[in-house]
C-alpha cells in the first residue's frame, strides 16, 4: 500500500500542513456483541477487528494482496506449498514480539472443533502450517492453489494470551482483546462505546490518535449527531437520509460495496415450514414495496444476490404480491380458513417472527409484516431479542420461525456458508444437495465464466425453494464529516485504510 | 441541490408557455420582458441567462417542448427524435449521445483487456480464435495498445483475415469475412453507411458468437488424479473423510460479447452531431477519431449562437464553447477549461498528481464561484426566472456536467483517484438513476474510475444503473462481471450480518 511515509507526514505537521492525531468518533447501529475475531458474525464485529487485528495479507486501495504481517513470501513450484517471511519488528498492543508460533497457533484455533469458530472455513484449505524458526512459517495446501495470499487475510490472534487452540466464546479474551493492529482496545464504556488509540508501536502508525465506537440505534439521532459534528462517521446511511446529508457541505458521502441484502428466513427444521407451499404462500402474502417504503428506496431482490451481482439471474422475478393465489396455495397445501388460517390438523397457524431489539428499522419492518400477515389471517407474534440473545436463541438454537436478518458479502458473494447443507452460517437449516453440489462446483471452478452460470443456476433453485422472502438492496453509504481526509473506505471491511485518514 | 426535482413543475415550464407567469401574483412589467439581454449576465452562464431572462428560455422551449424536456431528463435518443424541426438541439443530444459511447468504448477496451490479459496470465484462457479475436477488437476500437500483442494470437480459420487487418492499425469493419465476427463487422459496416444506430442497439442485446461447454473437468484439474479420487471416496464411505461430490451434469454457454458496439455507435451518433451543428455542411458519415471532424460545430459556437446551444450543456457559454473547441483534445473534454470559469479559479490546472484532496478543493471553490452567481441571479429579482432556476436544478445541471468533463479529462490523464472524487462530488446519491439527476456519463464515468482502480465490484454497481437506462450496455455489464468472478478465484469469500 502506498502510505504516508511518516518522515513527509511529521515534516508536513511541523510545517502546519496537516494536523497530525486527533480523535475520530464513528456510529455503529449495534456495537459489537464480541471482539473476538474467531467468533466475529456481525459486520459491526468485522469492522472493530480491522482496527484492532491484522491478517498476513491485506487488501491494498486496488483490493490486490499485500503483505501486511508478511514481508515476503515464496510459493512452491507444484503450488502446494508456500514460506512465509514475517514483518519484523511487529508488537501485540501489550509490546509482546509477534512471531510464527502466532500463526501456527491461529490456524489451529480456527480450526478446532473445540472452538466451533465461524471462520473456520476460512482455513479449511490449509493441510499443515509450522514454525520454522520465530520469523519463517511454511504453510502446505491440500491442492494446488494458484494465488494463497489471497486466502491469507484472517486475522492473526496472540498465542500467549491463550491457553488452547480450543477456544470458547467466553475466553477472557474478548473482554481484553490483544492484535497488532493499527489502534488497540482501551476501554469498553458505559454507554456501550469502545474506545481505541493509537498503537504507538506499529510498524506503520495510524495518523489518528484515537477511535471511539459509538452505538446509536436510532437512524435519526445518528444523522443529527453528525450534522451537530458530535460524530465524525457513520458507517451506514438509509437511503432516506441521503439527501438530507448531501446538501450538507460539512458532509461528504462515501458509497461502498457491501452486497447486502434483506430477508425474511424460514426455520426449515420446523415441520410446518418445512412444507415449500406454505413458505411460498406466506411469500406471497407480503407486500415487500409496503415494508420498504419507511427505509427509503432500494431494489427488491429474488434470491441470495443483489441485482448489480454478476451471480444474479435476471430471469427469476421477485415473488409477485398476490394474496388470492396465496390462498389457494395454502387450500391445495390442506391448510383451511375460517378468519384464520388453520393447519392441516385443525391447529391455528402460527408464525413467531424474530428480531433484533436494538436496530429501529428492523422493528419497524417486523411490525408491518405483523400487521400485513394479521390482516390475512396468520396470527404473527413478533419477537425482539438484544445481540447476545439473537446469537445464542437464533444462530446457536435456531429458536424461532421467521427470522428478519440482513446479510452482507464481501466482492466475492460466496453464499456457500448460507446455503450449503454443512455451510457454519446457514441458520435457517437450507438444505438440497443439488445446490451443494452447484455450490462446490462453484467453489472450485477455474473458469469465471462457468463459475457465473453455476451461480445463476444457484440463485434460480434456491428461489424455487423459498427458505427465504427476499426483500432487497440498500445501496451503502457512509456519511463523514469534510475535516476527514484521505479517506478510503474498504468495500467490505471499512477500516483497511483507516491507518491513512487524517483529521 | 436542496430542491428536487417536481415533474410537475417541469411539465409546466416547458410545456405550457403560460405558467411562466402563473407562479407569481405581479407579472414583471412588459419593459422587463423585452429587455435586451445584459452581456454581463450573459457571461455568467446559460443557468443565469435562464434565471435573469426566463422569456428566452419559454421562447425556447416552446419550439421544441419534447426535445428539451427529453434532453433535460438526459434522455439522448427520445431528444433527438423530438428535435425533428430543431437542427442545434438535435446536434447537442447527438453530440451528448457521441461523447457517452465515446466514454463507454473506452471503457470497453479497458474491461476486455484486463479479462483477457489476468485470464491467458493465469494460462486457462479459453482454447479457440474467440477470446483473442474479441481481445483484438477491443484493443483496437478502445484505443488500447495491444491489438498486435492478441491478433496474433489468432490463428487460421474465417475470421483470420479481421485479426490481420486491425493489427496493421486498420478498422475491422470493411473487412469481409465468413466467420461470425465477421458478420456482426458486416452489421456494423451498414450500420454506419447509413448512419443508423438502430441495427447496432438490436445487435448489443446478443453475443458475436457463443460455444457450448460440457462441464466434466479434465483428469486432474481440481489437482486431484483419478486414484487419489477413488481413494477419497473409499474413505468417505467409511466415514473417514470429506464426501466427494460429484459436478452436476449441465453444460454452460460461454459468450463473447462485441466490443466495438460503442465505437461504431459514437462515431454514427458524431457523424449526426456534426451534420446537424455544422449546419447541414458536413461530410457523409465516416470514422470521426480519424481527422478533427468533430471540431465542426459552427452553430454552436458562433457570436450570435441562440439559448440551444448552450442549455444544459457542459460549457457556460458559447464564447466559452468558442474558446474551447480549437484546443480540446476531444468532444468530451469540450468545457473544461472554460474562460469564465478559469475566472473563478477552477479548470485552471494541469493534473500534477492522482489527488482527490486537490479535486474535492477544485469543487469548493466551484462551489463558491457559483454560489456568487446564483446571488447575482437572486438580487436580479426576476422570481419566475428564479424559480424555473431552482425547479429545473440548473445549478446542478451545470455543476454535474462540468464536474462530469473534468472527471473524463482526470480518467484521460490516468488520475482515477481524482475522477472518482469528482464524480462522488457531482452525483446526485439520492437518486440511484439516469435523468435528470444524474446523467450517464456519471455512471459510464464511475465505472471506468472504479474498473481503473480495481473496484471491479464496484464498476458493476455503477453499470447497472446505466443498464436501466441504456440496455445496450449488456455485454460490458456480462464481461465486468466475469472479469470480476476472475479476480476472486483464488479468494474465499466473506460474510457477515449487518
Amino acid at each position: 500500500v502506498a502510505r504516508s511515509q511518516p518522515v513527509n507526514v511529521a515534516l508536513l505537521a511541523l510545517l502546519g500542513l496537516t494536523a497530525a492525531g486527533g480523535t475520530l468518533r464513528y456510529a455503529e447501529d449495534r456495537a459489537p456483541a464480541i471482539v473476538n475475531p474467531l467468533f466475529a458474525t456481525s459486520m459491526s464485529e468485522a469492522r472493530l477487528d480491522e482496527l484492532v487485528f491484522e491478517g498476513l495479507f491485506a487488501d491494498d486501495t486496488e483490493l490486490k494482496s499485500t503483505g501486511r504481517l508478511v514481508e515476503s513470501f515464496q510459493l512452491s513450484d507444484d503450488q502446494k506449498s508456500m514460506t512465509l517471511r514475517l514483518r519484523r519488528g511487529v508488537t501485540w498492543h501489550d509490546g509482546d514480539p509477534f512471531d510464527a508460533e502466532d500463526v501456527v497457533f491461529s490456524v489451529e484455533a480456527y480450526r478446532s472443533a473445540v472452538t466451533a469458530s465461524s471462520e473456520a472455513g476460512r482455513v479449511s484449505w490449509i493441510d499443515t502450517v509450522t514454525a520454522q524458526d520465530p520469523h519463517t512459517v511454511r504453510i502446505t495446501f491440500k491442492k494446488a492453489e494458484y494465488a494463497p495470499q489471497d486466502k491469507l487475510h484472517f486475522k492473526i490472534l496472540p498465542k500467549h494470551k491463550f491457553t488452547s487452540t480450543g477456544v470458547k466464546r467466553t475466553d477472557p479474551f474478548r473482554t481484553a482483546p490483544l492484535g497488532t493492529g493499527p489502534f488497540s482496545v482501551k476501554s469498553f464504556n458505559d454507554d456501550s462505546s469502545i474506545t481505541m488509540v493509537k498503537h504507538t508501536g506499529h510498524w506503520d502508525p495510524a495518523s489518528l490518535d484515537e477511535m471511539v465506537m459509538r452505538q446509536v440505534s436510532d437512524k435519526n439521532y445518528q444523522a443529527k449527531l453528525l450534522v451537530y459534528e458530535s460524530l465524525e462517521a457513520l458507517v451506514s446511511v438509509l437511503p432516506r437520509d441521503l439527501a438530507t446529508l448531501q446538501n450538507d457541505r460539512k458532509i461528504e458521502l462515501y458509497p461502498y460495496q457491501t452486497n447486502s441484502w434483506w430477508y425474511f428466513g424460514f426455520n426449515l427444521k420446523s415441520k410446518t415450514l418445512s412444507d415449500a407451499r406454505l413458505r411460498q404462500a406466506i411469500t406471497m402474502m407480503v407486500d415487500v414495496d409496503a415494508l420498504l417504503a419507511p427505509i427509503g428506496t432500494g431494489d427488491r431482490v429474488s434470491g441470495p444476490f443483489v441485482p448489480s451481482s454478476p451471480f444474479y439471474n435476471h430471469d427469476v422475478p421477485a415473488v409477485t404480491f398476490d394474496p388470492a393465489a396465496a390462498a389457494d396455495l395454502l387450500t391445495k397445501a390442506g391448510y383451511t380458513f375460517n378468519g384464520k388460517w388453520l393447519k392441516p390438523d385443525g391447529k391455528e397457524l402460527k408464525i413467531r417472527v424474530v428480531a433484533q431489539s436494538n436496530l429501529e428499522t428492523a422493528q419497524d419492518v417486523v411490525i408491518n409484516i405483523q400487521s400485513q400477515l394479521q390482516s390475512r389471517g396468520l396470527t404473527v407474534e413478533p419477537v425482539f431479542l438484544d445481540g447476545a440473545t439473537w446469537k445464542e436463541k437464533v444462530l446457536g438454537a435456531r429458536d424461532f420461525d421467521l427470522m428478519l436478518s440482513q446479510w452482507s458479502f464481501d466482492r466475492n458473494e460466496d453464499i456457500w456458508e448460507q446455503f450449503h447443507t454443512t455451510g457454519t452460517r446457514n441458520f435457517v437449516s437450507y438444505s438440497d444437495k443439488e445446490v451443494d453440489q452447484l455450490l462446490t462446483a462453484a467453489r472450485d471452478a477455474t473458469d469465471p465464466q462457468q463459475k457465473k452460470a453455476t451461480m445463476r443456476t444457484v440463485h434460480q433453485k434456491i428461489a424455487e425453494d423459498h427458505p427465504m422472502i427476499f426483500l432487497w438492496t440498500l445501496d451503502s453509504y457512509a456519511a463523514m464529516s469534510v475535516r476527514v481526509k484521505s479517506v478510503v473506505v474498504h468495500p467490505f471491511y471499512f477500516f483497511t485504510w483507516a491507518p491513512d485518514w487524517t483529521l | 441541490l436542496s430542491n428536487s426535482l417536481a415533474p410537475g413543475r417541469l411539465l409546466c415550464w416547458l410545456l405550457v408557455s403560460s405558467c411562466l407567469w402563473s407562479g407569481s401574483e405581479d407579472a414583471p412589467a412588459d419593459a422587463a420582458l423585452s429587455e435586451t439581454p445584459d452581456p454581463a449576465v450573459l457571461e455568467l452562464g446559460w443557468f443565469a441567462e435562464v434565471g435573469a431572462y426566463p422569456t428566452t428560455f419559454a421562447t425556447l422551449t416552446e419550439g421544441s417542448k419534447a426535445g428539451w424536456v427529453a434532453l433535460h431528463a438526459n434522455d439522448y435518443d427520445t431528444a433527438i427524435d423530438a428535435f425533428a424541426s430543431d437542427p442545434v438541439g438535435r446536434g447537442r443530444a447527438s453530440l451528448a449521445l457521441a461523447v457517452l459511447y465515446d466514454d463507454l468504448s473506452r471503457y470497453s477496451g479497458l474491461a476486455n483487456e484486463l479479462f483477457f490479459s489476468t485470464w491467458a496470465a493465469r494460462g486457462t484462457l479459453p482454447a479457440g480464435n474467440e477470446a483473442p479475436m474479441v481481445a483484438a477488437l477491443a484493443a483496437h476500437c478502445g484505443e488500447g495498445e495491444t491489438v498486435g500483442a492478441w491478433a496474433s494470437k489468432v490463428t487460421a480459420g474465417p475470421d483470420s483475415p479481421m485479426a490481420m487487418t486491425i493489427s496493421q492499425g486498420r478498422p475491422p469493419f470493411d473487412v469481409e469475412s465468413a466467420g461470425p465476427f465477421g458478420r456482426r463487422m458486416s452489421l456494423h459496416h451498414d450500420a454506419r453507411a447509413a448512419g443508423d444506430r438502430a441495427p447496432l442497439l438490436a445487435a448489443a442485446a446478443e453475443p458475436v458468437t457463443t460455444v457450448t461447454i460440457a462441464p466434466t473437468p479434465a483428469p486432474g484439474e481440481d489437482g486431484k488424479t483419478d486414484k487419489a479420487k477413488a481413494k477419497a471416496k473409499a474413505k468417505a464411505a467409511e466415514g473417514e473423510g470429506e464426501v466427494q461430490e460429484e459436478l452436476p451434469p449441465t453444460d454452460f454457454v460461454r459468450k463473447f460479447w462485441d466490443p466495438c458496439i460503442w465505437r461504431s455507435l459514437a462515431d454514427i451518433s458524431y457523424d449526426a452531431a456534426i451534420r446537424d451543428a455544422s449546419g447541414g455542411t458536413s461530410t457523409p458519415p465516416s470514422r470521426s477519431l480519424e481527422g478533427e471532424r468533430w471540431r465542426r460545430l459552427e452553430l454552436l459556437v458562433a457570436p450570435d449562437a441562440p439559448l440551444s446551444a448552450r442549455l444544459f450543456a457542459p460549457w457556460p457559454t458559447s464564447a466559452d464553447l468558442a474558446a474551447d473547441l480549437p484546443k480540446a483534445e476531444s468532444a468530451g473534454l469540450l468545457g473544461a477549461r472554460s474562460p469564465s470559469l478559469r475566472r473563478i479559479g477552477v479548470g485552471t490546472g494541469a493534473f500534477p498528481a492522482d489527488d482527490p484532496e486537490a479535486a474535492k478543493e477544485e469543487v469548493r471553490m466551484l462551489d463558491a464561484g457559483l454560489a456568487t452567481i446564483e446571488k447575482k441571479v437572486s438580487d436580479l429579482g426576476n422570481a419566475d426566472g428564479l424559480a424555473v432556476m431552482n425547479d429545473l436544478r440548473l445549478v446542478h445541471r451545470f455543476r454535474q456536467e462540468w464536474l462530469a468533463v473534468r472527471a473524463r479529462e482526470a480518467l484521460t490523464r490516468r488520475h482515477p483517484k481524482r475522477a472518482l472524487a469528482y464524480l462522488e462530488l457531482a452525483r446526485d446519491h439520492a437518486t440511484a438513476s439516469v435523468g435528470p439527476e444524474n446523467s450517464p456519463a456519471i455512471y459510464a464515468l464511475l465505472a471506468e474510475a472504479r474498473l481503473a482502480l480495481g473496484r471491479t465490484r464496484e464498476a458493476l454497481d455503477a453499470l447497472h444503473v446505466l443498464a436501466a437506462a441504456h440496455p445496450e450496455v449488456l455485454g460490458l455489464v456480462e464481461v465486468t462481471g466475469d472479469l470480476a468472478v476472475l479476480q476472486g478465484l483464488d479468494r474465499q469469500g466473506d460474510s457477515k450480518e449487518e
